[in-house]
This record gives C-alpha cells, sequence and structure tokens, in this order.
C-alpha cells in the first residue's frame, strides 16, 4: 500500500531539513542579538540617558559588536546549510536524491537566509516593546549634541531591520560562494573570511602602496571607496542617525547580493564533486586565490620590514629592502598557499613554477605602476590654461577649503606644487601629518586632478625656500585673501550652528585646561567682522606661525548647521589677531 | 532499461572510465565485478546523477539521468559509504525520505524495519555498519524505486541478513520488473543473484555476459571409461576448455550444445558420465582462459 501523504515536494522537503537540523542557529543568533542590543536597555529603561550613547550605537548600525555578531552568524550559517556539499557520503546521497543543483541552492541558500533574518525582525519587535525608553527632561539638557529624547521609533527600528539584514545577507552571499569555490568545511569558513575581507584588504593595500611610494596622492580618496566597498564598512564607519537617502547605497549592495547568489547558483550546476577533497574544486580559483594571498602577505610583510628598517625617504633606498623582502617572502608564502592548494608538500614542479613566473610579471607590472613611477604621476602638474579653478585645503589658511578661479591664482598653485615637486625630498613621505594640503584643480574637461602633500616645518631649517615663497605669493593675492574671510551676510550668520570661544591655559607644565564660551548670536556679525580685519592684515609667516606651535593658541571655533566635518573651522589668536582679542574683550568673553 | 554508451569520467586527468558501454534490461539484476580502483563506485555515481561524466550518455528507458530530477524519483541509491546526518533515528530519515519520494511506501518501511528488527527510535549513530546498511536498505526499498543501484550491498552483513536483503530485492524485481545494479569486488557474492555480469578493469568493460547464455553453453562433465577407454578420443569434435585426470576419472570443461555432447559420450559407453554443475567462478575462469590475473583476483 503506498502512503503518499507524507510526501511534500523534494524543494519544501530541503527546506523543512534545513530548517529542522540548524534551527539552534538563529536561535542563537536572536539570543546573542538580545543580549547585544536589547538586555543593556532593559537594564536601564528608567534611566536611559545612562545607556543613550550605547543605545543610539546600536539603533543606529555602527555598534561594532553588533556587526561582528551579524558577519561571524552569516559564515557560520552558510557553512552548515552547505557542509553537504564537503562530504563524499553526504554529497552521494543528497545530490543522488530528486532534486535538482538548483533547487538544492535555492533551498539551502534561502533557508540559511531566513534562519539569519528571522532574528533580526525579532529583535526589532523587542525593539520596539523597548520604545518607551526616552532620557528624561532633566537629563536631555546635560547630554551635548542631541536634543532628541527618544530615539527608539519605529523608523529607526525599520531602518535597522534593514540594515543589518543588509549586512547579513551581503556577508552570507559571499561565503556561499566561497562554500562553492572551497572543497572542504574549514577552506569554507577560511575562504568566506578571505573573500569578505578581500576588498577591504585589498584596498587598504593599494592605499598604503599609494601613500608610501606615490608623492602626491591624495589621501582622502582610498577610505572613502574603503567605506563603500561593503555594506559591512559602510556601516563600521558611518556615524549618527541613519537617514533615508543614506539607504541608497544598500540598494547597490542588493544588487550585488543578486547578482553573486545568481553566479553562485550557476557555479553550483558545474561543479564536479569528485574534487570535494581539494582545497578548492577549480583549479584556476585556487591559483588566482594563491596570487592573491601571496601578493596581500608579500606586502604587508614588505611594508612592514622595510618601514622598521630605514627612515622613510623618498628616493629608491627606500625601496630596496622593500623589494628584498617581496621577493623573499613571495617564495616562502606561495609555496605556503600551494602546499594548501594542493594537499601536499610535493609542489616543485614545472607546472607550479610556471604558475609563480605568471604571479612574478603581474607583481613586476604592479611594481613597475607604483614603485617606479613609470605613468608620471607624481610629476604631474596640468597647465594653467587647461585648469578651469583649483580649490586648497591647508592648515595654514583659515578656511578649511578655498577655491580660486582667477587665472593669476592657478599660476600660483601651479607654481607651489612645482616648488613643492622640487623640493620634494624635503617633505613629510608615508608620514600622517595634521600639516596637510591638498590641490584640487577642476580641469577644463570636467576632470579633477587632486595631490595631497605632507608639509615640513617651515622654519627655513630644511631649505624649502622655492615652496615658501610660492605660499606667500598665493597668501598675497587679493583672491586668496578674500577666500580666506568669514561670510558675514545675514543668510551665512544665520546658518552658524554654534560659535564658541575656546580658552586654552596651562595650570602647570603637564596639565591644560581649557574653558569654552558660547558666543551670543547678536555678537556673531560684529566677532566675524573683527576676524575678517584680521585676517586681512595676516600674512603666510602669521599662519605659519600658528602651525609651527601646535596651535596652541585660544580660539574662536565654528560650526555650520551640516554635517560636514568641512564646515566646521577654527580661527586662533595671537599677537597678530589684536582686532578679534579686542572685540572679545569688549563683549565681555575674554575676561582673562 | 538503463544504457550507458561511451561513458568517459576522468579525475583531474586521471581517466577513471574510458569508453564504457553497459545495458541493464529491464526486471534483471546485473552484477558489476571489479578490484578496487576499477570505477565501479565512479560509475554508481555517474549512474545516480551525483557526477557527470565528460563523455557518453547514461539514459533511463531513455531519459538521460542529469539534472533530471524526476527520473530521480525512480532510483534509489545504496552507496558504500553511508549517510545519516548526526544524531538522526530512522525515524527522522523516514520523514527526510518521504518528503523527497513521491512514491514513499510507509508501510513498506516499518514492515521492513521489522524484518530487519531495527529500532525506528534510536539514533541510527548507536548502529553498527551492519545495521546501518539495513537502515540504508529499508528506507531506499520504502521509496519503491523501479532502478536500484547498489555499492558493495553486502559487505559487513551477516549470512542471515544477506538472505533476507537477497529476497527482498529478487521479490522485487519479480512484482514490480525492478532492475538492479549489484557492484561488487567479490564474484563469489554474486552467485545464483545475477542475471547479467559485467567485469569492470580500469574503467572499462572487460566483459559482459547473460549467465544463463553462459550456463547453457559451458559444461563440466565428470567421465570415467574404467579400463574400456575407447581408442578414439570421444571430445575430439569438441571445444574442450579444461581437462584434467583423476586415475580412470576425467574431469573436463567443454562449451557446446550440452544435447550433442551427451549424445555422443552416451553412445561411447563409459562407466561414469556426470554432468556437474558449474560456479560462477569456474564460469569466468574458463570463458576468459583463466589465466587472466584480474580475474583470479575477483575470485581468490
Amino acid at each position: 500500500m503506498k502512503s503518499a501523504n507524507l510526501y511534500s515536494s523534494p524543494s519544501k522537503a530541503w527546506y523543512k531539513e534545513n530548517f529542522r537540523r540548524f534551527w539552534v542557529l538563529p536561535l542563537i543568533e536572536f539570543l546573542a542579538l538580545f543580549l547585544v542590543n536589547i538586555l543593556p536597555i532593559m537594564l536601564n529603561y528608567g534611566r536611559f540617558e545612562c545607556i543613550y550613547d550605547y543605545a543610539s550605537t546600536s539603533l543606529w548600525g555602527y555598534n561594532i559588536a553588533n556587526i561582528v555578531l551579524l558577519c561571524s552568524m552569516a559564515i557560520v550559517v552558510s557553512t552548515a546549510v552547505f557542509s553537504y556539499i564537503h562530504g563524499v557520503a553526504s554529497a552521494t546521497i543528497v545530490h543522488s536524491m530528486p532534486i535538482t543543483r538548483r533547487e538544492l541552492f535555492r533551498g539551502s541558500f534561502f533557508s540559511g537566509l531566513v534562519m539569519l533574518i528571522i532574528p533580526l525582525i525579532l529583535t526589532g519587535i523587542l525593539f520596539l516593546c523597548m520604545s518607551g525608553a526616552h532620557i528624561s527632561a532633566d537629563a536631555l539638557k546635560t547630554i551635548c549634541g542631541t536634543s532628541e529624547y527618544n530615539i527608539i521609533t519605529i523608523k529607526a527600528i525599520c531602518i535597522w531591520v534593514f540594515e543589518s539584514s543588509v549586512i547579513v545577507a551581503f556577508v552570507y552571499t559571499m561565503a556561499n560562494l566561497a562554500g562553492i569555490l572551497a572543497g572542504s568545511r574549514l577552506i569554507h569558513v577560511l575562504l568566506a573570511l578571505f573573500i569578505n575581507g578581500l576588498p577591504f584588504v585589498l584596498l587598504e593595500i593599494f592605499y598604503l602602496y599609494e601613500d608610501n611610494f606615490f608623492f602626491g596622492y591624495p589621501e582622502d580618496e582610498s577610505p572613502f571607496a574603503f567605506s563603500f566597498v561593503s555594506p559591512v564598512s559602510y556601516m563600521a564607519s558611518k556615524f549618527g542617525r541613519p537617514e533615508i537617502a543614506e539607504l541608497y547605497p544598500h540598494l547597490i549592495y542588493i544588487a550585488v547580493i543578486i547578482a553573486v547568489t545568481l553566479f553562485t547558483s550557476w557555479l553550483y550546476t558545474r561543479i564536479k564533486l569528485e574534487r570535494e577533497r581539494n582545497a578548492c574544486v577549480f583549479p584556476a580559483v585556487a591559483d588566482i586565490i594563491c596570487v592573491l594571498l601571496t601578493f596581500i602577505c608579500m606586502s604587508l610583510l614588505g611594508l612592514l620590514i622595510a618601514s622598521s628598517v630605514s627612515d622613510i625617504d623618498n628616493g629608491l633606498i627606500q625601496r630596496i629592502p622593500f623589494i628584498i623582502v617581496c621577493i623573499a617572502s613571495s617564495v616562502f608564502i606561495y609555496m605556503i598557499c600551494r602546499m594548501i592548494a594542493d594537499g601536499t608538500t610535493k609542489i616543485f614542479s614545472k607546472v607550479n613554477l610556471k604558475k609563480f613566473g605568471i604571479y612574478v610579471i603581474v607583481v613586476a607590472v604592479f611594481f613597475a605602476f607604483t614603485l617606479f613611477d613609470i605613468t608620471g604621476y607624481q610629476q604631474r602638474v596640468p597647465e594653467a590654461s587647461k585648469v578651469a579653478s583649483v580649490t586648497l585645503e591647508t592648515n595654514y589658511a583659515v578656511q578649511p577649503s578655498i577655491d580660486l578661479k582667477s587665472g593669476k591664482s592657478i599660476d600660483s598653485i601651479i607654481s607651489l606644487q612645482k616648488a613643492l615637486l622640487s623640493e620634494y625630498k624635503n617633505q613629510g613621505f608615508g608620514q600622517v601629518s595634521s600639516d596637510d594640503l591638498t590641490i584640487r584643480y577642476q580641469l577644463k574637461n570636467g576632470r579633477t586632478l587632486s595631490r595631497s602633500y605632507s608639509l615640513p616645518v617651515y622654519n627655513g631649517k630644511h631649505g624649502n625656500i622655492k615652496t615658501t615663497e610660492a605660499f606667500k605669493n598665493i597668501f598675497n593675492s587679493a583672491e586668496f585673501s578674500r577666500a580666506n574671510l568669514y561670510n558675514t551676510s545675514a543668510s551665512a550668520i544665520k546658518s552658524i550652528a554654534e560659535l564658541k570661544f575656546t580658552n586654552t591655559y596651562s595650570k602647570n607644565k603637564d596639565y591644560e585646561e581649557s574653558e569654552e564660551t558660547v558666543i551670543a548670536s547678536k555678537d556673531y556679525y560684529g566677532l566675524l567682522k573683527a576676524m575678517n580685519k584680521d585676517i586681512l592684515t595676516m600674512d603666510f609667516n602669521d599662519f605659519s606661525t600658528i602651525v609651527n606651535n601646535d596651535y596652541d593658541y585660544p580660539s574662536v571655533d565654528l560650526r555650520l548647521n551640516s554635517r560636514k566635518s568641512m564646515d566646521e573651522s577654527s580661527f586662533y589668536l595671537n599677537k597678530s589677531t589684536k582686532n578679534t582679542i579686542k572685540y572679545l574683550k569688549a563683549t565681555g568673553y575674554w575676561e582673562q | 532499461m538503463i544504457r550507458i554508451q561511451k561513458l568517459s569520467k576522468t579525475f583531474d586527468r586521471t581517466p577513471v572510465l574510458t569508453d564504457l558501454n553497459m545495458t541493464i534490461q529491464t526486471g534483471s539484476i546485473y552484477g558489476l565485478i571489479g578490484v578496487n580502483g576499477a570505477g565501479k563506485t565512479t560509475l554508481i555515481k555517474n549512474m545516480s546523477g551525483m557526477l557527470r561524466g565528460d563523455g557518453g550518455s547514461i539514459t533511463y528507458d531513455g531519459e538521460s539521468i542529469w539534472e533530471n530530477d524526476m527520473l530521480k524519483q525512480s532510483i534509489g541509491l545504496i552507496p558504500d559509504d553511508l549517510y545519516f546526518p548526526n544524531g538522526y533515528s530512522l525515524r527522522d530519515m523516514r520523514s527526510v525520505y518521504s518528503g523527497f519520494y513521491e512514491n514513499w511506501n510507509d508501510d513498506r518501511f516499518h514492515q521492513l524495519t521489522e524484518l530487519f528488527k531495527l529500532d525506528e527510535k534510536a539514533k541510527i549513530r548507536t548502529f553498527s555498519k551492519g545495521m546501518k546498511k539495513q537502515a540504508a536498505f529499508c528506507l531506499v526499498m520504502a521509496t519503491m524505486p523501479a532502478y536500484l543501484l547498489l555499492d558493495e550491498p553486502i559487505d559487513g552483513l551477516d549470512p542471515i541478513v544477506r538472505k533476507l536483503v537477497w529476497k527482498t530485492i529478487v521479490n522485487d524485481v519479480a512484482d514490480r520488473q525492478m532492475s538492479v545494479l549489484v557492484s561488487s569486488h567479490n564474484l563469489k557474492e554474486m552467485e545464483g543473484i545475477c542475471d547479467y555480469i559485467g567485469i569492470l578493469s580500469h574503467g572499462r568493460m572487460l566483459m559482459e555476459r547473460e549467465l544463463d547464455s553462459v550456463k547453457h553453453d559451458l559444461h563440466k562433465i565428470q567421465i570415467s571409461y574404467g579400463k574400456n577407454t575407447p581408442e578414439q578420443d570421444p571430445f575430439a569434435g569438441f571445444n574442450v576448455l579444461r581437462r584434467e585426470s583423476r586415475g580412470t576419472v576425467e574431469l573436463m570443461v567443454v562449451k557446446g550444445s550440452i544435447d550433442r555432447i551427451e549424445k555422443t559420450i552416451r553412445a561411447t559407453d563409459p562407466v561414469i558420465f556426470d554432468i556437474l554443475p558449474l560456479s560462477l567462478e569456474e564460469i569466468f575462469i574458463y570463458e576468459l582462459g583463466g589465466e587472466d590475473d584480474e580475474i583470479s583476483k575477483l575470485i581468490f
């Protein structure tokens, strides 16, 4: 007698099977999310101000504990739902069952995704239950930087669930790709970490190369790309309450998730399961991973050792130990990678030698472009006739960013860059410096050419005569002086969020104290006028004195109504700012 | 009918199956014999749809097996290397299989577990190797397969259970016209079970025979004339594959029509004339000349 009532369908049976076997994983995820997010709020429900910072970090998506937890769970779930591929016996049984590989993949993928997202939704519901927690009116006054007493809103919770789901889905998708490429569970986990971390590591390494070997490489470009490379870095590097507009990058991440999933599904139908005991089921992928791993380890070791054995230098001296370390470490690391990929210590063959030869050629080409700058990137200076405008960002000016358009100013900036290049050995190179100079040329063809330089102390010791002279020319130009002034129009004054006077004074040798006095809005105009009067009389030497003395002066700090850090500036007070000091004393802000 | 034509499979440039041809008739049991590494398991994995051949085809009644989920509904596989998820009982496995196979027969499953005296609630990991084989057999047979693929099925089973397994299979072949492929590295295991035998060596089909026709054509004869040995050899006109004298008694293996042999010999008035049963290994020894090293490995 046939009893077909138990039959559902192979696809449904596969979903059911996955949920039955791995139900404990979403439970663990939910408990961990509860401990990280909900429990602290529950314990401080009546005094929410104590947990405000932590709760906002969690709810606004940049709590590192949450991010690590979601990434770990995504990899664990992926390893679990695709574990059957990596066992000979399980792969034989599962693939002989009446279900196609496409359906198997779909079933595994979606059951894993559901197991990852359900705990997030449940945590969202618990957040909703906690929505009554808010800062008391008294505490609100003392918490700096917030005017909100209730951050646990439905909108914030929905955004949290959405952003967290994107993170978890993104890491899970990449881990699934790793699972299909890998030939064992261990390699699945390692490859999942590798694929998820690869964009960050490669970007960071390229940044390190450019920073160490490209004189003038604009430092702020790589971190920008770095934060957008994955939702994980995007969330980890952001601050503040997420707005709807900030969710747009997530749509790109969702598109990437769909594309990678379709590719992985297609790849799954092409796997040769007999290779499952190998490190990687696609030999070409194993070769690529060997090359990438060798390149990453070689670069990190090279940069670390080279920087520790030689002082920062702009010439070839720094590159020689680096290249020696790279050659030695490449051979060593490639051998280890090959042993893992081939699953044997017998790796010395003509085939592997040929593969290593290809790696050497690729690295040599890369070094030609970076270490030896065959494209002339460092020396590139635009012709004045091709420049539409130029933006200067320097600590030597009051305004964080100064736009210049006149031909004379553009010529001066080009002269400054040429002077910097001619005296480049004196500049800080590959060092983190607060005394940075960034030049952005807006070319007439619509392109932008940016260069950043770390400047040394301009006290004449280093002989930066040409650079100093070029700087002085810029500071003496009328356009620069105008652009360096504060805007005193009614609308500009209206956009000021805060203007304060910070007086720093030393109590003794080791202890410094600062006192902040908020300037009343009625005094904004007068103060800005006084500051502008001083700026017009100040020359390059006055500004460089402030920089050379590490900004150890009282200051007037201005913050505009904007979230961009560029909209904050400080005006330091010394003997050359007599008008400002006089105004502050007259209005009673400066008493000492 | 399962038809395999020019099937080839290589594992990282090492040929495992080469231009393999094989036919399994509907309602028959096919014994696939080969030493370790001959390619039996690879062939079965290809036949179950787990692996895909690099060349050639595998069809079940004209349908290709690759990614054919409907066809897989009618294929039952018991691999040599069994798999049960950790912590699962037979009852858990029942719910897995019943969800996948539309022909799942629950009554049959319970009958078989009772027959093999297996506890459905016990964790399978506590079972012995033989019990695990029996558990897999119960599950697969309850899916009512039209095609059954068995990779070393009786390895680890005691003689009583072996008999039960074969009995169940033979009954299904008779009742439902189930087609069976059984692989083994030992010819003796196939004795009295198979309708067809194929010998696989280094990924190639060394030989393929229908046992009935071979048995019909090959005869083991014991004959003695006492002191009245005929002057002319009575077997002169026959194809004698092997001849051995033990005193006055001669033992020989002769190929040809048994009626003609019997008529000719009886006319010479022998003292003893017996037609003895041929074992499977004897059939293959004499069929292949008995010199083949591959064959001797399979028998001894």
